[in-house]
Protein backbone atom coordinates (compact mmCIF):
# COMPACT_ATOMS: atom_id res chain seq x y z
CA UNK A 1 0.00 0.00 0.00
CA UNK A 2 2.84 2.32 0.80
CA UNK A 3 4.88 1.11 -2.01
CA UNK A 4 1.59 2.04 -4.50
CA UNK A 5 1.19 5.53 -2.61
CA UNK A 6 4.89 6.58 -2.91
CA UNK A 7 4.59 5.42 -6.72
CA UNK A 8 1.78 7.36 -7.69
CA UNK A 9 3.91 11.20 -5.56
CA UNK A 10 6.58 9.96 -8.04
CA UNK A 11 4.70 9.91 -10.85
CA UNK A 12 2.87 13.20 -10.08
CA UNK A 13 6.39 15.02 -8.89
CA UNK A 14 8.02 14.10 -11.98
CA UNK A 15 5.86 15.89 -14.62
CA UNK A 16 5.88 18.70 -11.65
CA UNK A 17 9.45 19.34 -11.79
CA UNK A 18 9.53 19.25 -15.46
CA UNK A 19 6.71 22.01 -15.70
CA UNK A 20 8.93 23.77 -13.21
CA UNK A 21 11.68 23.56 -15.58
CA UNK A 22 10.49 24.38 -18.15
CA UNK A 23 8.88 27.47 -16.76
CA UNK A 24 12.31 28.60 -15.53
CA UNK A 25 13.98 27.93 -18.97
CA UNK A 26 10.82 30.01 -20.96
CA UNK A 27 11.36 32.90 -18.76
CA UNK A 28 15.25 32.95 -19.12
CA UNK A 29 14.73 32.54 -22.61
CA UNK A 30 12.28 35.71 -22.15
CA UNK A 31 14.93 37.51 -20.11
CA UNK A 32 17.72 37.05 -22.50
CA UNK A 33 15.43 37.79 -25.40
CA UNK A 34 15.12 41.16 -23.66
CA UNK A 35 19.11 41.72 -23.51
CA UNK A 36 19.37 41.02 -27.22
CA UNK A 37 16.44 42.66 -28.46
CA UNK A 38 15.85 46.12 -26.02
CA UNK A 39 12.73 47.87 -26.34
CA UNK A 40 12.85 50.06 -29.28
CA UNK A 41 11.00 53.08 -30.17
CA UNK A 42 9.55 52.18 -33.50
CA UNK A 43 9.54 54.95 -36.29
CA UNK A 44 6.42 55.74 -37.83
CA UNK A 45 6.14 56.53 -41.20
CA UNK A 46 2.98 59.02 -41.54
CA UNK A 47 1.24 59.32 -45.01
CA UNK A 48 -2.00 61.92 -44.52
CA UNK A 49 -3.88 64.31 -45.96
CA UNK A 50 -5.31 66.96 -43.95
CA UNK A 51 -6.64 70.67 -44.30
CA UNK A 52 -4.49 71.78 -41.55
CA UNK A 53 -0.41 71.36 -40.74
CA UNK A 54 0.58 73.37 -37.76
CA UNK A 55 4.15 73.05 -35.54
CA UNK A 56 6.49 74.80 -33.88
CA UNK A 57 9.81 75.09 -35.77
CA UNK A 58 12.27 72.85 -34.24
CA UNK A 59 15.16 73.82 -36.73
CA UNK A 60 15.02 77.66 -37.94
CA UNK A 61 17.66 76.76 -40.61
CA UNK A 62 15.51 73.75 -42.21
CA UNK A 63 12.02 75.54 -42.18
CA UNK A 64 12.83 78.19 -44.87
CA UNK A 65 10.13 78.44 -47.52
CA UNK A 66 11.18 79.85 -50.68
CA UNK A 67 7.96 81.62 -51.83
CA UNK A 68 6.70 82.63 -55.23
CA UNK A 69 3.31 83.88 -56.46
CA UNK A 70 2.04 84.37 -53.05
CA UNK A 71 -0.43 87.11 -52.24
CA UNK A 72 -0.78 88.99 -48.72
CA UNK A 73 -3.84 90.74 -48.08
CA UNK A 74 -2.46 93.37 -45.04
CA UNK A 75 0.92 93.71 -46.09
CA UNK A 76 3.34 95.56 -43.07
CA UNK A 77 4.95 98.62 -44.47
CA UNK A 78 8.39 96.92 -45.02
CA UNK A 79 6.81 94.75 -47.53
CA UNK A 80 5.74 98.23 -49.85
CA UNK A 81 2.60 97.34 -49.98
CA UNK A 82 -0.36 98.01 -52.13
CA UNK A 83 -2.89 100.25 -50.67
CA UNK A 84 -6.80 98.59 -51.30
CA UNK A 85 -5.03 95.67 -53.11
CA UNK A 86 -3.75 92.39 -52.29
CA UNK A 87 0.53 93.12 -52.48
CA UNK A 88 2.59 90.03 -54.43
CA UNK A 89 5.08 88.33 -53.23
CA UNK A 90 8.28 86.59 -53.95
CA UNK A 91 10.76 86.22 -51.04
CA UNK A 92 12.29 83.62 -48.69
CA UNK A 93 10.30 83.05 -45.61
CA UNK A 94 12.27 82.32 -42.49
CA UNK A 95 10.84 81.50 -39.08
CA UNK A 96 12.56 81.69 -36.16
CA UNK A 97 13.19 79.16 -33.82
CA UNK A 98 9.67 78.22 -31.47
CA UNK A 99 7.94 80.41 -34.27
CA UNK A 100 4.58 78.67 -34.68
CA UNK A 101 3.65 77.48 -38.58
CA UNK A 102 0.03 76.69 -39.83
CA UNK A 103 -0.64 75.26 -43.49
CA UNK A 104 -4.18 75.90 -44.27
CA UNK A 105 -5.60 74.45 -46.96
CA UNK A 106 -8.57 76.16 -48.75
CA UNK A 107 -10.38 74.71 -52.48
CA UNK A 108 -8.91 77.70 -54.44
CA UNK A 109 -5.62 78.58 -52.50
CA UNK A 110 -3.29 77.49 -49.18
CA UNK A 111 -2.00 79.99 -46.91
CA UNK A 112 1.13 79.97 -44.88
CA UNK A 113 0.25 81.81 -41.65
CA UNK A 114 3.15 82.35 -39.10
CA UNK A 115 2.66 83.74 -35.65
CA UNK A 116 4.88 83.64 -32.27
CA UNK A 117 5.02 80.50 -30.46
CA UNK A 118 4.06 79.58 -27.24
CA UNK A 119 6.26 81.06 -24.92
CA UNK A 120 8.58 82.83 -27.90
CA UNK A 121 7.21 86.45 -28.59
CA UNK A 122 9.55 88.86 -30.69
CA UNK A 123 10.32 88.66 -34.07
CA UNK A 124 8.91 85.36 -35.34
CA UNK A 125 9.39 85.64 -39.06
CA UNK A 126 12.18 87.47 -41.12
CA UNK A 127 10.95 88.08 -45.19
CA UNK A 128 13.74 88.20 -47.06
CA UNK A 129 13.52 89.82 -50.72
CA UNK A 130 16.04 90.19 -54.08
CA UNK A 131 17.68 93.18 -53.60
CA UNK A 132 15.22 94.56 -50.58
CA UNK A 133 16.21 95.17 -46.84
CA UNK A 134 15.02 92.33 -44.77
CA UNK A 135 11.58 92.30 -43.09
CA UNK A 136 11.19 90.84 -39.20
CA UNK A 137 7.99 89.85 -38.20
CA UNK A 138 6.43 90.58 -34.55
CA UNK A 139 3.31 91.30 -33.02
CA UNK A 140 0.17 89.76 -35.46
CA UNK A 141 0.21 86.40 -37.68
CA UNK A 142 1.48 87.10 -41.03
CA UNK A 143 -0.17 85.61 -43.26
CA UNK A 144 0.62 84.64 -47.36
CA UNK A 145 -1.96 82.93 -49.41
CA UNK A 146 -0.66 81.01 -52.74
CA UNK A 147 -3.03 79.83 -55.28
CA UNK A 148 -3.18 76.24 -55.62
CA UNK A 149 -1.03 76.75 -59.12
CA UNK A 150 2.04 78.78 -57.40
CA UNK A 151 2.47 76.23 -54.58
CA UNK A 152 2.18 72.95 -57.58
CA UNK A 153 5.89 75.15 -58.96
CA UNK A 154 7.02 75.62 -55.26
CA UNK A 155 9.27 72.70 -53.00
CA UNK A 156 7.58 70.88 -50.89
CA UNK A 157 6.67 72.77 -47.39
CA UNK A 158 8.73 72.09 -44.67
CA UNK A 159 7.41 70.19 -41.43
CA UNK A 160 10.14 70.20 -38.49
CA UNK A 161 9.01 70.33 -35.12
CA UNK A 162 6.39 69.59 -32.59
CA UNK A 163 2.84 70.43 -33.37
CA UNK A 164 -0.79 68.58 -34.80
CA UNK A 165 -2.38 67.50 -38.44
CA UNK A 166 -5.62 67.89 -38.11
CA UNK A 167 -8.25 69.47 -35.76
CA UNK A 168 -11.12 67.69 -34.10
CA UNK A 169 -12.81 70.67 -32.24
CA UNK A 170 -16.71 70.75 -34.00
CA UNK A 171 -16.87 74.07 -35.33
CA UNK A 172 -19.99 75.66 -33.79
CA UNK A 173 -19.67 79.63 -35.50
CA UNK A 174 -22.93 80.55 -36.90
CA UNK A 175 -23.09 80.72 -40.73
CA UNK A 176 -22.55 83.67 -42.52
CA UNK A 177 -21.92 84.56 -45.99
CA UNK A 178 -18.42 85.77 -46.44
CA UNK A 179 -17.35 86.85 -49.38
CA UNK A 180 -14.84 85.34 -51.06
CA UNK A 181 -10.84 87.00 -51.34
CA UNK A 182 -10.27 88.20 -54.72
CA UNK A 183 -6.57 87.57 -55.71
CA UNK A 184 -5.16 88.28 -59.41
CA UNK A 185 -4.12 85.62 -61.11
CA UNK A 186 -1.83 85.11 -64.10
CA UNK A 187 -1.24 88.78 -65.91
CA UNK A 188 -4.09 89.99 -64.01
CA UNK A 189 -6.69 88.73 -66.87
CA UNK A 190 -8.32 87.22 -64.53
CA UNK A 191 -9.44 86.38 -60.55
CA UNK A 192 -9.40 84.38 -58.28
CA UNK A 193 -12.29 83.85 -55.77
CA UNK A 194 -10.86 82.31 -52.98
CA UNK A 195 -12.93 81.06 -50.00
CA UNK A 196 -11.62 78.92 -47.05
CA UNK A 197 -12.43 75.42 -46.67
CA UNK A 198 -15.14 73.89 -44.29
CA UNK A 199 -12.96 72.74 -41.30
CA UNK A 200 -9.20 72.18 -40.87
CA UNK A 201 -10.14 68.54 -40.45
CA UNK A 202 -7.75 65.68 -41.28
CA UNK A 203 -9.23 63.91 -44.28
CA UNK A 204 -7.60 60.67 -43.62
CA UNK A 205 -3.98 58.50 -44.05
CA UNK A 206 -2.39 55.93 -42.64
CA UNK A 207 0.45 55.22 -40.16
CA UNK A 208 3.16 52.58 -41.15
CA UNK A 209 4.97 51.23 -38.78
CA UNK A 210 8.74 50.56 -38.98
CA UNK A 211 10.75 48.55 -36.54
CA UNK A 212 14.75 49.57 -35.60
CA UNK A 213 17.36 47.04 -35.42
CA UNK A 214 18.15 45.75 -32.34
CA UNK A 215 21.87 45.19 -32.92
CA UNK A 216 24.87 46.48 -34.95
CA UNK A 217 23.61 49.01 -37.13
CA UNK A 218 21.45 51.81 -35.47
CA UNK A 219 20.34 53.38 -38.09
CA UNK A 220 18.95 50.22 -39.64
CA UNK A 221 15.14 50.10 -39.96
CA UNK A 222 12.75 46.94 -41.36
CA UNK A 223 9.21 46.95 -42.54
CA UNK A 224 7.09 45.33 -39.86
CA UNK A 225 4.14 43.55 -41.78
CA UNK A 226 0.37 44.09 -40.69
CA UNK A 227 1.20 46.74 -38.46
CA UNK A 228 -0.03 49.71 -40.05
CA UNK A 229 -2.83 51.99 -38.72
CA UNK A 230 -5.70 54.01 -40.05
CA UNK A 231 -6.24 57.21 -39.19
CA UNK A 232 -9.55 58.30 -39.06
CA UNK A 233 -11.12 61.12 -40.99
CA UNK A 234 -11.67 64.36 -38.42
CA UNK A 235 -9.01 63.16 -36.12
CA UNK A 236 -5.70 65.33 -34.94
CA UNK A 237 -2.33 63.49 -34.83
CA UNK A 238 -0.25 65.57 -32.63
CA UNK A 239 3.28 64.95 -32.50
CA UNK A 240 5.94 66.08 -29.82
CA UNK A 241 3.36 66.32 -26.99
CA UNK A 242 5.47 66.17 -23.47
CA UNK A 243 8.83 66.16 -25.71
CA UNK A 244 11.41 68.78 -24.45
CA UNK A 245 13.82 70.65 -26.51
CA UNK A 246 16.99 71.80 -26.39
CA UNK A 247 18.26 75.29 -26.51
CA UNK A 248 14.69 76.72 -25.92
CA UNK A 249 13.55 75.60 -29.42
CA UNK A 250 10.53 72.93 -30.14
CA UNK A 251 11.90 68.99 -30.00
CA UNK A 252 12.85 67.54 -33.50
CA UNK A 253 10.30 65.30 -33.43
CA UNK A 254 8.58 65.10 -36.88
CA UNK A 255 10.54 65.66 -40.13
CA UNK A 256 8.60 65.25 -43.10
CA UNK A 257 7.12 67.77 -45.78
CA UNK A 258 3.24 68.91 -47.21
CA UNK A 259 2.65 69.08 -50.74
CA UNK A 260 -0.89 69.85 -52.21
CA UNK A 261 -2.65 66.35 -53.01
CA UNK A 262 -3.71 65.52 -55.86
CA UNK A 263 -6.84 63.74 -55.13
CA UNK A 264 -8.41 67.29 -53.78
CA UNK A 265 -8.00 66.17 -50.31
CA UNK A 266 -6.15 68.84 -48.74
CA UNK A 267 -2.34 68.77 -48.09
CA UNK A 268 -0.42 65.38 -48.51
CA UNK A 269 1.95 64.49 -45.45
CA UNK A 270 4.59 62.78 -45.64
CA UNK A 271 6.69 62.31 -42.46
CA UNK A 272 8.56 60.47 -40.43
CA UNK A 273 8.45 59.98 -36.37
CA UNK A 274 8.88 58.05 -33.18
CA UNK A 275 6.10 56.25 -32.13
CA UNK A 276 6.39 57.40 -28.67
CA UNK A 277 5.90 60.91 -29.92
CA UNK A 278 2.78 60.78 -31.80
CA UNK A 279 -0.84 60.96 -30.20
CA UNK A 280 -4.24 60.32 -32.48
CA UNK A 281 -7.26 62.28 -30.98
CA UNK A 282 -10.35 61.44 -31.92
CA UNK A 283 -13.68 63.45 -30.86
CA UNK A 284 -14.04 60.75 -28.17
CA UNK A 285 -10.83 59.25 -27.36
CA UNK A 286 -6.71 59.59 -27.47
CA UNK A 287 -4.62 56.93 -28.70
CA UNK A 288 -1.33 56.40 -29.29
CA UNK A 289 0.70 53.75 -31.19
CA UNK A 290 2.17 50.71 -30.35
CA UNK A 291 3.98 47.68 -32.27
CA UNK A 292 3.94 44.69 -30.16
CA UNK A 293 7.55 42.93 -29.27
CA UNK A 294 7.01 39.77 -30.61
CA UNK A 295 5.65 40.92 -34.44
CA UNK A 296 8.75 43.14 -34.59
CA UNK A 297 10.60 40.91 -33.28
CA UNK A 298 9.72 38.60 -36.25
CA UNK A 299 10.56 40.99 -38.72
CA UNK A 300 13.73 42.42 -37.09
CA UNK A 301 16.58 41.41 -39.75
CA UNK A 302 19.20 41.51 -36.92
CA UNK A 303 17.13 38.98 -34.76
CA UNK A 304 16.36 36.60 -38.21
CA UNK A 305 19.73 34.47 -37.79
CA UNK A 306 18.64 33.45 -33.94
CA UNK A 307 15.18 32.85 -34.74
CA UNK A 308 15.99 30.17 -37.89
CA UNK A 309 18.24 28.98 -35.31
CA UNK A 310 15.59 28.54 -32.84
CA UNK A 311 13.11 27.09 -35.23
CA UNK A 312 15.69 24.92 -36.78
CA UNK A 313 16.60 22.94 -33.32
CA UNK A 314 13.02 22.76 -32.39
CA UNK A 315 12.33 20.83 -35.81
CA UNK A 316 15.62 18.91 -35.95
CA UNK A 317 16.00 17.51 -32.28
CA UNK A 318 13.01 15.37 -32.16
CA UNK A 319 13.68 14.29 -35.24
CA UNK A 320 16.78 13.26 -34.47
CA UNK A 321 15.29 11.57 -31.48
CA UNK A 322 12.68 9.19 -33.43
CA UNK A 323 15.88 8.35 -36.05
CA UNK A 324 17.55 7.41 -33.31
CA UNK A 325 14.49 5.60 -31.46
CA UNK A 326 13.92 3.44 -34.75
CA UNK A 327 16.94 2.34 -35.47
CA UNK A 328 17.56 1.52 -32.15
CA UNK A 329 14.60 -0.67 -31.88
CA UNK A 330 15.27 -2.61 -35.00
CA UNK A 331 18.40 -3.73 -33.22
CA UNK B 1 -29.86 58.80 -11.01
CA UNK B 2 -30.13 62.14 -9.10
CA UNK B 3 -33.41 62.97 -10.62
CA UNK B 4 -35.60 61.96 -7.49
CA UNK B 5 -33.54 64.95 -5.88
CA UNK B 6 -34.38 67.80 -7.81
CA UNK B 7 -37.95 68.77 -6.10
CA UNK B 8 -36.12 68.58 -2.83
CA UNK B 9 -33.26 70.87 -4.50
CA UNK B 10 -36.27 73.50 -5.76
CA UNK B 11 -37.89 73.62 -2.51
CA UNK B 12 -35.26 74.69 -0.89
CA UNK B 13 -34.47 77.64 -3.30
CA UNK B 14 -37.98 78.95 -2.80
CA UNK B 15 -37.00 79.16 1.74
CA UNK B 16 -37.77 82.06 2.73
CA UNK B 17 -35.08 83.63 4.91
CA UNK B 18 -32.24 81.91 2.84
CA UNK B 19 -32.00 85.44 1.00
CA UNK B 20 -33.47 87.51 3.14
CA UNK B 21 -30.58 88.52 5.10
CA UNK B 22 -29.84 92.06 4.58
CA UNK B 23 -26.54 92.38 6.79
CA UNK B 24 -24.47 89.71 5.83
CA UNK B 25 -23.80 89.77 2.29
CA UNK B 26 -26.44 88.51 -0.13
CA UNK B 27 -26.60 85.70 -1.44
CA UNK B 28 -29.01 85.60 -4.80
CA UNK B 29 -29.94 82.42 -6.50
CA UNK B 30 -31.61 81.74 -9.57
CA UNK B 31 -33.43 78.51 -10.69
CA UNK B 32 -33.87 76.59 -13.72
CA UNK B 33 -37.31 77.73 -15.38
CA UNK B 34 -37.26 74.08 -16.97
CA UNK B 35 -37.80 71.09 -14.98
CA UNK B 36 -35.80 68.79 -15.47
CA UNK B 37 -32.95 70.60 -16.31
CA UNK B 38 -31.42 69.99 -20.06
CA UNK B 39 -27.84 68.66 -19.60
CA UNK B 40 -26.32 65.95 -21.51
CA UNK B 41 -23.50 63.33 -20.70
CA UNK B 42 -22.31 60.57 -21.94
CA UNK B 43 -19.10 59.70 -23.04
CA UNK B 44 -20.12 57.49 -26.29
CA UNK B 45 -20.88 60.56 -27.99
CA UNK B 46 -20.31 63.68 -29.90
CA UNK B 47 -21.39 67.04 -28.73
CA UNK B 48 -24.54 68.97 -28.86
CA UNK B 49 -23.16 71.95 -29.67
CA UNK B 50 -24.11 74.96 -31.39
CA UNK B 51 -24.41 78.82 -30.93
CA UNK B 52 -21.56 81.78 -30.55
CA UNK B 53 -18.02 81.03 -30.70
CA UNK B 54 -17.61 82.51 -27.43
CA UNK B 55 -18.59 79.44 -24.79
CA UNK B 56 -17.39 80.31 -21.68
CA UNK B 57 -16.12 83.53 -20.01
CA UNK B 58 -15.10 83.53 -16.32
CA UNK B 59 -14.09 86.96 -14.63
CA UNK B 60 -12.02 86.87 -11.89
CA UNK B 61 -9.63 83.55 -10.78
CA UNK B 62 -10.61 79.86 -10.36
CA UNK B 63 -9.44 78.02 -7.44
CA UNK B 64 -7.45 75.13 -9.21
CA UNK B 65 -8.87 71.40 -8.61
CA UNK B 66 -12.35 69.97 -9.95
CA UNK B 67 -15.00 71.28 -11.12
CA UNK B 68 -17.75 72.40 -8.29
CA UNK B 69 -21.46 72.72 -9.97
CA UNK B 70 -22.61 73.17 -6.56
CA UNK B 71 -20.90 76.50 -6.68
CA UNK B 72 -21.55 78.17 -10.11
CA UNK B 73 -21.99 81.93 -9.31
CA UNK B 74 -22.67 84.46 -12.54
CA UNK B 75 -22.58 87.96 -12.79
CA UNK B 76 -26.32 89.46 -11.85
CA UNK B 77 -27.29 92.04 -14.83
CA UNK B 78 -29.30 94.86 -13.13
CA UNK B 79 -32.71 94.55 -14.83
CA UNK B 80 -33.23 90.68 -13.56
CA UNK B 81 -34.36 89.26 -17.08
CA UNK B 82 -34.16 85.59 -17.60
CA UNK B 83 -30.96 84.04 -18.31
CA UNK B 84 -29.96 82.05 -21.11
CA UNK B 85 -27.30 79.65 -19.85
CA UNK B 86 -25.05 77.34 -22.04
CA UNK B 87 -21.96 74.87 -20.56
CA UNK B 88 -19.69 72.52 -22.47
CA UNK B 89 -17.15 70.52 -21.11
CA UNK B 90 -13.92 71.18 -23.52
CA UNK B 91 -13.96 67.35 -24.22
CA UNK B 92 -17.75 67.60 -25.45
CA UNK B 93 -18.96 64.99 -23.28
CA UNK B 94 -21.01 67.19 -21.33
CA UNK B 95 -22.93 69.81 -22.75
CA UNK B 96 -26.43 72.44 -20.69
CA UNK B 97 -28.14 74.39 -22.16
CA UNK B 98 -31.14 76.03 -19.49
CA UNK B 99 -33.16 79.47 -18.92
CA UNK B 100 -32.69 80.49 -15.21
CA UNK B 101 -35.14 82.77 -13.56
CA UNK B 102 -33.46 85.30 -10.91
CA UNK B 103 -35.40 84.19 -7.47
CA UNK B 104 -33.87 87.49 -5.52
CA UNK B 105 -33.64 91.37 -6.32
CA UNK B 106 -31.09 92.18 -9.02
CA UNK B 107 -29.48 95.34 -8.70
CA UNK B 108 -26.33 94.42 -10.91
CA UNK B 109 -23.96 93.83 -8.20
CA UNK B 110 -22.03 90.96 -6.47
CA UNK B 111 -23.12 87.08 -8.06
CA UNK B 112 -26.43 85.16 -8.34
CA UNK B 113 -25.91 81.17 -7.41
CA UNK B 114 -27.44 78.53 -9.49
CA UNK B 115 -29.02 76.66 -7.76
CA UNK B 116 -28.82 73.76 -9.28
CA UNK B 117 -26.23 74.05 -11.73
CA UNK B 118 -26.00 70.53 -12.89
CA UNK B 119 -27.65 67.33 -11.46
CA UNK B 120 -24.47 65.77 -12.40
CA UNK B 121 -22.43 67.35 -9.79
CA UNK B 122 -20.35 63.77 -9.57
CA UNK B 123 -19.79 63.30 -13.10
CA UNK B 124 -18.15 66.91 -13.41
CA UNK B 125 -16.26 66.67 -10.55
CA UNK B 126 -14.01 64.53 -13.03
CA UNK B 127 -13.26 67.87 -14.75
CA UNK B 128 -10.50 70.75 -13.69
CA UNK B 129 -12.46 73.90 -12.79
CA UNK B 130 -11.62 75.13 -16.22
CA UNK B 131 -12.25 72.14 -18.57
CA UNK B 132 -16.17 73.48 -18.07
CA UNK B 133 -16.46 76.28 -20.16
CA UNK B 134 -20.33 78.18 -19.54
CA UNK B 135 -21.62 81.68 -20.24
CA UNK B 136 -24.93 83.35 -19.95
CA UNK B 137 -27.11 85.04 -22.17
CA UNK B 138 -30.35 87.76 -21.11
CA UNK B 139 -33.18 85.31 -22.55
CA UNK B 140 -34.94 87.55 -25.60
CA UNK B 141 -39.00 87.55 -25.91
CA UNK B 142 -38.15 84.51 -27.94
CA UNK B 143 -36.55 82.78 -26.12
CA UNK B 144 -32.72 82.27 -26.22
CA UNK B 145 -30.93 83.61 -29.25
CA UNK B 146 -28.25 81.73 -31.35
CA UNK B 147 -25.50 83.93 -32.22
CA UNK B 148 -26.26 86.41 -28.92
CA UNK B 149 -23.52 88.44 -28.35
CA UNK B 150 -24.03 90.56 -24.87
CA UNK B 151 -22.34 87.85 -22.58
CA UNK B 152 -22.66 87.44 -18.70
CA UNK B 153 -19.87 85.96 -17.34
CA UNK B 154 -19.28 83.52 -14.75
CA UNK B 155 -17.92 84.81 -11.49
CA UNK B 156 -14.58 83.39 -9.69
CA UNK B 157 -12.98 84.84 -7.03
CA UNK B 158 -12.33 88.83 -7.32
CA UNK B 159 -9.76 90.95 -5.20
CA UNK B 160 -9.97 94.45 -5.33
CA UNK B 161 -10.59 96.24 -8.52
CA UNK B 162 -8.45 94.30 -11.23
CA UNK B 163 -9.84 90.78 -12.24
CA UNK B 164 -8.68 88.71 -15.22
CA UNK B 165 -11.34 87.40 -17.58
CA UNK B 166 -10.96 84.11 -18.85
CA UNK B 167 -13.00 83.87 -22.16
CA UNK B 168 -12.85 80.26 -23.75
CA UNK B 169 -13.63 80.20 -27.74
CA UNK B 170 -14.31 77.47 -29.69
CA UNK B 171 -11.86 78.82 -33.08
CA UNK B 172 -13.69 75.39 -34.72
CA UNK B 173 -9.66 74.18 -35.12
CA UNK B 174 -8.86 77.75 -37.17
CA UNK B 175 -5.31 78.18 -35.01
CA UNK B 176 -5.51 81.87 -35.17
CA UNK B 177 -7.79 84.15 -32.66
CA UNK B 178 -7.22 87.61 -30.91
CA UNK B 179 -9.49 90.18 -28.78
CA UNK B 180 -9.63 93.60 -29.79
CA UNK B 181 -10.80 96.56 -27.24
CA UNK B 182 -10.99 99.85 -28.01
CA UNK B 183 -7.65 101.96 -26.42
CA UNK B 184 -6.12 98.53 -24.99
CA UNK B 185 -3.12 96.43 -26.43
CA UNK B 186 -4.34 93.24 -28.47
CA UNK B 187 -5.00 90.11 -26.44
CA UNK B 188 -3.47 86.56 -28.27
CA UNK B 189 -5.88 83.82 -27.53
CA UNK B 190 -3.71 80.40 -27.24
CA UNK B 191 -4.43 76.99 -28.40
CA UNK B 192 -5.81 75.31 -25.02
CA UNK B 193 -2.70 72.87 -24.42
CA UNK B 194 -4.71 69.53 -23.24
CA UNK B 195 -6.16 66.00 -24.65
CA UNK B 196 -9.28 66.51 -26.01
CA UNK B 197 -10.47 70.44 -27.48
CA UNK B 198 -13.63 69.34 -29.17
CA UNK B 199 -16.12 71.75 -26.46
CA UNK B 200 -13.63 74.93 -26.80
CA UNK B 201 -9.76 75.37 -28.55
CA UNK B 202 -8.62 78.18 -27.53
CA UNK B 203 -8.64 80.53 -24.30
CA UNK B 204 -7.90 84.37 -24.22
CA UNK B 205 -7.11 86.11 -21.12
CA UNK B 206 -8.07 89.85 -20.34
CA UNK B 207 -7.03 92.36 -17.72
CA UNK B 208 -10.36 94.06 -16.67
CA UNK B 209 -10.46 96.86 -14.17
CA UNK B 210 -13.80 96.76 -12.48
CA UNK B 211 -15.56 99.84 -11.59
CA UNK B 212 -17.66 100.83 -8.11
CA UNK B 213 -21.23 100.37 -10.27
CA UNK B 214 -21.44 97.73 -12.57
CA UNK B 215 -21.08 98.47 -16.38
CA UNK B 216 -21.16 97.02 -20.17
CA UNK B 217 -18.06 96.28 -21.55
CA UNK B 218 -17.20 95.71 -25.34
CA UNK B 219 -14.50 94.06 -27.54
CA UNK B 220 -14.09 92.64 -31.18
CA UNK B 221 -13.24 88.97 -30.82
CA UNK B 222 -11.31 87.94 -34.68
CA UNK B 223 -10.96 84.32 -35.70
CA UNK B 224 -8.57 84.32 -38.56
CA UNK B 225 -8.78 81.29 -40.56
CA UNK B 226 -6.19 81.80 -42.97
CA UNK B 227 -7.70 84.08 -45.33
CA UNK B 228 -10.61 86.32 -43.72
CA UNK B 229 -10.31 88.02 -40.39
CA UNK B 230 -14.21 86.93 -38.59
CA UNK B 231 -15.28 89.61 -36.55
CA UNK B 232 -17.76 89.29 -33.73
CA UNK B 233 -18.46 92.40 -31.26
CA UNK B 234 -19.23 91.11 -27.91
CA UNK B 235 -20.72 93.10 -24.65
CA UNK B 236 -19.77 91.83 -21.80
CA UNK B 237 -21.65 92.29 -18.34
CA UNK B 238 -19.17 93.52 -15.69
CA UNK B 239 -20.49 93.61 -12.12
CA UNK B 240 -19.50 96.67 -10.06
CA UNK B 241 -16.44 96.44 -7.73
CA UNK B 242 -17.39 93.90 -4.23
CA UNK B 243 -15.91 96.02 -1.55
Amino acid sequence: MNWVLRRGLTRLLVPLGLALLALALATAVVYLFGVIRPRQDPLLMLDLQSNYVAYEVSRAGAATVALRGGWVLRAPDCLDPQPGAPTPLAALLAPAQGARVEYIWGPQTVSLRYSAGAGTGGRFLTVMRDGQRDCGLDGRPFTVILPHAALEAMAPLPILGTGQIGSETIEVALPRDIPPVLLPAGDGAATIAATASAGNYLHGGTVSVYGRASRADEQTVFRVSDADFQIPRGSRVDFGIGATGQDGGAPDVLRGTAILDPEGRGLAVQALTNASDVQVKTSTSVTTFAAGAVVTAVSDPTIAPLLLFVASFIFLFPTLITIYQLVATRE
Amino acid sequence: MLKPLFPVLFVLGQVPGLAAAQDAPVLREAVPANDPIEEYFDPSRAANVGGGVIVGAVLGGLAAGPFLADSVRIATPADGRPLCLRAISRDGFYSARNVYILRSPADGEGGTLLKPFSNLTEELRGYDAEDIALVAMPAQEQGCLAGETSLIPRLGQIEGDRAELLVQLNAGGRGAAWIEIAGQAEVACQPVAADLRVGFDMTCRLPVTLDDAHQTSAFELVVDDGLVENRTRYEIFLPGRDD
